[in-house]
């Protein structure tokens, strides 16, 4: 019996794929014809598909289950031994399952949205379908023809299975790109209106209406996916970190940037018709940069952990990422009349469609072209390419819109703004930062890439390098938030400015006056230097910039808490002035004032509902940031007690007890006891004084399966203050004698209580509007129901794969011996060099490969030599890419050239636009300027004085009174 | 799943439902198979795994689960065919809904934004952005703006409108109802749909727009009989001396009102025109 069960599951697979391709067929005869009917079957259709994907699901869970280890997959992933639920968790251990996971996710998303959209946006909605068909379809295909998780073995099947490594109880060793899919399939949804409103040319505001649950859902669940990274990292990898800028945690970060800005500068669309291109092209660019992510992380494109290298899978992506580009690029050509508000003409369309591929084509493969023809040195290669490319840009606009657009009317109904000292220009500015940020990372990351390509030399990106790049910029946008919620729509007069002001200059101004006088004294100084990450003059700036970042983070979270308090506060005596606050029942204040705000928050108009639960997410960014600016203080040690020593480390007593030893049925676990005593005082060796902190129990694990290889169970005290983080390295069976790193990691709980708040703040930004003849306890159940089901299921679905990805991780289990700081101040700058390892620098990775790197230099360093000496060694052992930061040197200064040229470019751009929008003559106002036609200027009344009150004033006073219902 | 099978199994119930209307037996039993389907398909799965699960193991609940799974597959495809090749008829109110008919309403996103942009003012204003210097201009240039749109708005709507009266009135006349004075006629609020010159031809009815034009003095007798006066257009809504008042619950009904629209009460003839 079930001879053919491979066969059948991949015959599902392909069902799917035929399913789907029907599915889109019939949805895109559906928007053709307009006709409900064929709606319905496209409907359907999508559902069957959804089933289809699910059914393939559990065919491979039945594979799993029942050891058919005649399939690859489940042979490699899964073994006899293995318990039932770990069997189920192992369907997407590896790529071709993980694979399989995405297209169920998604499904489950279609379904959902089908479900929802129901008899809503009929317009749109076969579109949409199609949309989620084509990339289901994408993913079938990639199953199909490259990581088909039904594929059998050639040599038939195997008495048992590969199985499980017992380490995978280190499970959290790799870092968690499964628990981003659920914010990275969610950005599908999104993608999939922009294309509807596309394709049927709807660009007024129903698509962004429509989008906007999905949008911040998968926005949220991006959040919450890279803040879990990060406590996993922490909790489980045991370096003391909790970010080490590895390509995949870089592609779960980037899309996060883009869907930030998008959320801001959507609302400038919604309210003045403007940015209309700019919203689409970040809805594409989101996911496109979520199928990029998921390229680096599965292709093996960039050396990392996560990466499958060995796969053939990265050429389909890289086909459909083109395509994708191509699709969304053309599309937003056909529609530029439609975005730009002018008249669609035919001409219009052609002229966009021409310029545009003109200037893409020059600029892609042309210029790519001529780098690989031209045989002159870098830097009169780089003004050459500029050159050419400037001129593409200007051939294009000038000779071939210009000309194709002879005699059309344009840019006569655009809108404009009314003041730069408006909300709308602080989000343009804030947009600005977060793609300049995300440009950044975008090339940081692909460098090894793009070096690899073009000057035949891998290089490699290591933390340091971010680290000190990424802090200007990260203020810069932390500054730009707490400024750009100062500011009112449309203008703010000055006076309402310095009013606005006042109080958080002040806020800022006495935490850097505290921070300055006080930080030291509590052990944290304001100013904090650090090494420099180039010699010259570049590498003293940055790292002048980075030492004062602590006391400017300080001051910045001070500011923007303050802004933040402010706005509530406003908020408040608003509602006082008006009355407004009497709807909220008084018994919810006297409850502890907490029921009484989320009540008044949840029960505002649906704008302010979001704007207010927005400045939570602000304020959720504003924790997250003073948790990151501990970074600075952390203390980190290396030490070897003997039982009974002890250690002192900042205001903290270590006192080693001793080893102790416990035997379960799969391993042996060495524990070291450390007693830890605060403000204690250590007399002849006697701790006296101070308060016990309790006994921490750092491990190494010991699996009779893999005796050579022991895990590290890393031990945490946890304060809101700081984490005191022991790891054990070695415990002598003989003497008793432990290496011990110590690391004392200061306010990293503010990060995770961030995310909390973040959390809170996103669910309020999504709480459902009251439905008409809807009682409010029941919007509130349905709204409490909604958020917890969502958040449960998302973080269910989020963590459910983890365990089934740690098991290829094992390599990378042991730990970093490190013995003195002039070992870490050179382990830092040397990457470990073992094949597929994440690029982690000696001081963070625990591979054998890292270790053997690690003795060499110790005796190098016990030789006497220096550390540029080491270095150098290293660099002609390995080449360029083995040591964390890039040179700054030659064509390897396009790293940072690169995005800053962007950033700047950037800039100047949105200055011209400015230019423009404020430029024009005082006439009718934004959205007005458009309609103005029908009034005319003529309306306006003279000298200032107000019109008399018409029979539209009434009514105007009506639709407003019924706006947000 | 079980949602997805319940409406698959439900069209397959509707379109056997509407086969049986014609009096055929073989159709009433599909259309109550197909009902016992809806419920059983997921019911029958997810037990059936249990069971087996519990009694077997879970390598064979697992393959329950898939095979209940494909059953809703045949199911939601076979909908899909039949719905789409006409055999099976669709929800009356999704037949309801014209797709094609509903266009960009460039005006009234227009509008939509002005009046976001009035509302902003508002709260800004309110928590003490813009002072009142800023919010007096601003606000008056865009009450202005939105005035303007309304205005031609409403100069769209006027050709539609008066047609819309002119087939009322028509259709009045024909069942005797319809009087010299127009001050009853309802009012056609479709602006994109075709005008339909069958008499018969249900009309949309919707609120006129306030008495009071300005540059259309003769309009401004229109006095309003709406079906459903929205908020918006209740206080301009005064009650028609042609309309019936319910002898039971007192609620004003259209002239022609066979029955109450609120309690269901037949209205007499001698009621009528009270």
């Amino acid at each position: 019996m079930w001879t053919t069960f491979p066969l059948f599951g991949s015959t599902v697979l392909l069902c799917v794929m035929v399913a789907a391709g029907y599915t889109f067929a019939v949805s895109l005869a559906a928007g053709a014809n307009g006709r409900p009917r064929t709606l319905q079957a496209a409907r359907f259709g999508a559902y069957g598909t959804v089933a289809l994907v699910a059914a393939a699901v559990l065919c491979l869970a039945y594979a799993f289950v029942s050891h058919d280890f005649r399939l690859r997959y489940v042979s490699h992933y899964s073994d006899r031994s293995m318990a039932p639920a770990y069997l189920l968790t192992a369907l997407w251990g590896g790529q071709d399952g993980s694979l399989l996971w995405w297209m169920f996710l998604l499904s489950i998303y279609i379904g959902v949205c089908v479900k929802w959209l129901g008899k809503r946006y009929l317009e749109l909605q076969p579109y949409v379908i199609a949309t989620l068909m084509a990339v289901v379809i994408f993913f079938c295909v990639l199953m199909a023809f490259a990581a088909n998780p039904f594929s059998t073995s050639v040599g038939g099947a195997r008495a048992d299975g590969e199985g499980l490594n017992p380490l995978l109880q280190n499970f959290y060793m790799i870092i968690h790109p499964p628990s981003l899919y659920t914010g990275f399939v969610g950005c599908t949804v999104p993608f999939a209106f922009a294309v509807a409103a596309l394709v049927t040319g709807r660009l007024d505001h129903e698509w962004i209406v429509a989008s906007r649950k999905w949008t911040l859902f998968a926005w949220l669940f991006l959040g919450i996916g890279n803040a879990l990274g990060m406590l996993w990292a922490y909790e489980e990898l045991g370096w003391g970190g909790y970010w080490a800028w590895d390509p995949v945690e870089n592609a779960a970060f980037l899309p996060f940037l883009t869907a930030s800005a998008y959320v801001h500068s959507v609302m400038i669309q919604e309210r003045r018709g403007l940015l209309k291109v700019w919203n689409v092209s970040l809805i594409a660019l989101t996911f496109f940069l979520t199928i990029f992510g998921t390229f680096l992380t599965r292709s093996g494109a960039i050396a990392s952990v996560h990466s499958f290298a060995q796969s053939s899978i990265g050429e389909y992506f890289v086909w459909f990422l083109v395509a994708l580009a191509a699709f969304a690029f053309t599309l937003v050509l056909y529609r530029w009349p439609e975005l730009r508000n002018l008249p669609p003409t035919p001409r219009l369309r052609k002229a966009a469609l021409a310029t545009g591929w003109l200037i893409l084509i020059a600029c892609g493969p042309g210029l790519i072209f001529l780098a690989n023809v031209l045989t002159v040195s870098t830097g009169v290669k780089a003004i050459l390419l500029a050159s050419v490319a400037g001129a593409a840009v200007y051939a294009g606009i000038e000779l071939v819109f210009r000309r194709m657009t002879m005699g059309l009317v344009l840019f006569s109904e655009r809108p404009e703004i009314e003041s730069i000292w408006s909300r709308e220009f602080t989000f343009l500015l804030n947009n600005w930062a977060l793609l300049g940020f995300m440009v950044f990372v975008l090339v940081a990351t692909t460098f090894p890439m793009i070096s690899e390509a073009v000057w035949k030399e891998k290089v490699t990106v290591g933390p340091p390098y971010y680290n000190a790049w990424v802090q200007p910029i990260g203020l810069t946008i932390f500054f730009l938030m707490g400024v750009g919620t100062l500011f009112g729509w449309k203008k703010t007069s000055d006076d309402a400015l310095k009013r606005a002001f006042r109080i958080p200059i002040a806020a800022a101004i006495a935490m850097m006056v505290l921070h300055f006088t006080l930080g030291a004294k509590i052990g944290y100084p304001a100013v904090v230097y650090s090494d420099s990450i180039y010699p010259g003059p570049l590498g003293a700036v940055l790292r002048a910039f980075n030492a004062y970042t602590p006391v400017i983070a300080v001051t910045l979270c001070g500011f923007n808490a303050a802004v933040i308090a402010q706005e509530y506060a406003l908020l408040f005596a608003a509602r006082r002035k008006s009355g407004a606050n009497k709807s909220v029942p008084q018994i919810l204040w006297y409850a502890g004032l907490v029921p009484g705000f989320v009540y008044t928050i949840l029960t505002l108009s649906p704008p302010s509902r979001r704007r207010y639960g927005g400045y939570i997410v602000h304020l959720s960014i504003c924790i997250m940031v003073f948790g990151f600016t501990g970074h600075a203080w952390n203390i980190d040690k290396e030490t070897t007690l003997s039982p009974g020593q002890t250690y002192q480390i900042d205001r903290l007593t270590l006192e080693y007890v001793g080893p102790r030893m416990e035997v379960d049925n799969s391993k042996r676990m060495v524990f070291a006891d450390v007693k830890v005593w605060e403000n204690a005082t250590v007399v002849d060796g006697k701790i006296t004084g101070g308060t016990s902190r309790g006994t921490m129990n750092p491990a190494k694990f010991i699996y009779k399966k893999m005796p050579e290889s022991p895990t590290t169970e890393v031990s945490m005290l946890h304060s809101l203050r700081d984490d005191l983080y022991l790891v054990v390295g070695t415990i002598n069976p003989q003497t008793k004698t432990a290496s011990l790193q110590v690391h004392l990691n200061a306010l990293v709980g503010w990060i995770w209580f961030g995310v909390l708040v973040l959390i809170a703040g996103s669910i309020v930004c999504m709480w459902p509007e009251l439905q008409p003849q809807e009682s409010r306890a029941w919007q509130f159940a349905r709204g409490a129901a909604g958020a917890t089901a969502s958040i449960t299921l998302g973080i269910f679905l989020a963590l459910l794969p983890q365990q089934a990805f740690a098991q290829g991780s094992s390599t990378h289990a042991g730990t970093v011996r490190i013995e003195n700081e002039q070992e870490r101040d050179v382990f830092g700058k040397l990457r470990c060099m073992c094949r597929g390892c994440e690029r982690l620098p000696l001081t963070s990775c625990a591979c054998a490969d890292a270790d053997d790197a690690r003795t060499k230099v110790r005796e190098k360093l016990k030789a006497g030599e220096l550390r540029d000496q080491i270095m150098l060694e290293y660099v002609q052992e390995w080449g360029t890419d083995a040591i964390v930061v890039p040179p700054n040197t030659g064509a390897m200064r396009a790293i940072y050239a690169v995005p800053l040229a962007a950033i700047l470019g950037g800039g100047v751009g949105l200055g011209v636009l400015i230019k423009k929008w404020r430029g024009k003559p005082k006439g009718p106002p934004g959205a007005g300027g458009a309609g103005g036609g029908a009034g005319g200027p003529g309306d306006r009344p003279k000298n200032g004085d107000a019109p008399p009150r018409d029979e539209y004033d009434a009514r105007l006073d009506e639709e407003l009174k019924d706006l947000d219902g | 799943m079980a949602d997805t099978k319940d409406e698959a199994t439900a069209a397959i119930a509707r379109d056997a439902g509407a086969t049986s209307a014609t009096g055929d037996d073989t159709a009433d039993a599909e259309r109550r198979l197909a009902r016992y389907a809806a419920m059983g398909i997921p019911l029958a799965t997810v037990g059936g795994a249990i069971v087996t699960g519990f009694i077997v193991g879970l390598g064979p609940a697992i393959l329950v689960l898939a095979a209940g799974t494909l059953l809703g597959v045949i199911a939601l495809l076979w909908a899909s065919l039949r719905t789409l090749s006409g055999d099976a008829p669709l929800p009356t109110d999704l037949e309801a809904i014209a797709v094609r008919s509903r266009k960009v309403d460039n005006l009234g996103e227009q509008k939509r934004r002005v009046l976001r942009a009035l509302k902003d003012l508002e709260l800004e204003h309110s928590v003490g952005k813009i002072d009142d210097k800023d919010y007096a201009s601003l606000g008056d240039r865009f009450r202005q703006d939105a005035k303007a749109l309304m205005r031609e708005m409403d100069g769209q709507i006027d050709p539609f409108r008066d047609e819309a009266e002119r087939l009322a009135k028509r259709h009045l006349e024909k069942r005797g109802l319809g009087e010299s004075d127009d001050d009853s006629a309802p009012v056609m609020a479709a602006k994109d749909s075709p005008v339909d010159d069958d008499e018969e031809a249900p009309v949309a009815i919707v609120p006129p727009a306030k008495p009071g034009k300005p540059g259309k003095p003769g309009k401004t007798k229109r006095a309003s009989t709406p079906k459903e006066p929205t908020a918006s257009a209740a206080s301009a809504a005064g009650s028609s001396p042609k309309r019936v008042a319910c002898p039971k619950c007192d609620v004003s009904n259209e002239p022609d009102a066979a029955f109450c629209k609120k309690c269901g009460t037949a209205l007499t003839a001698e009621e009528s025109h009270a």
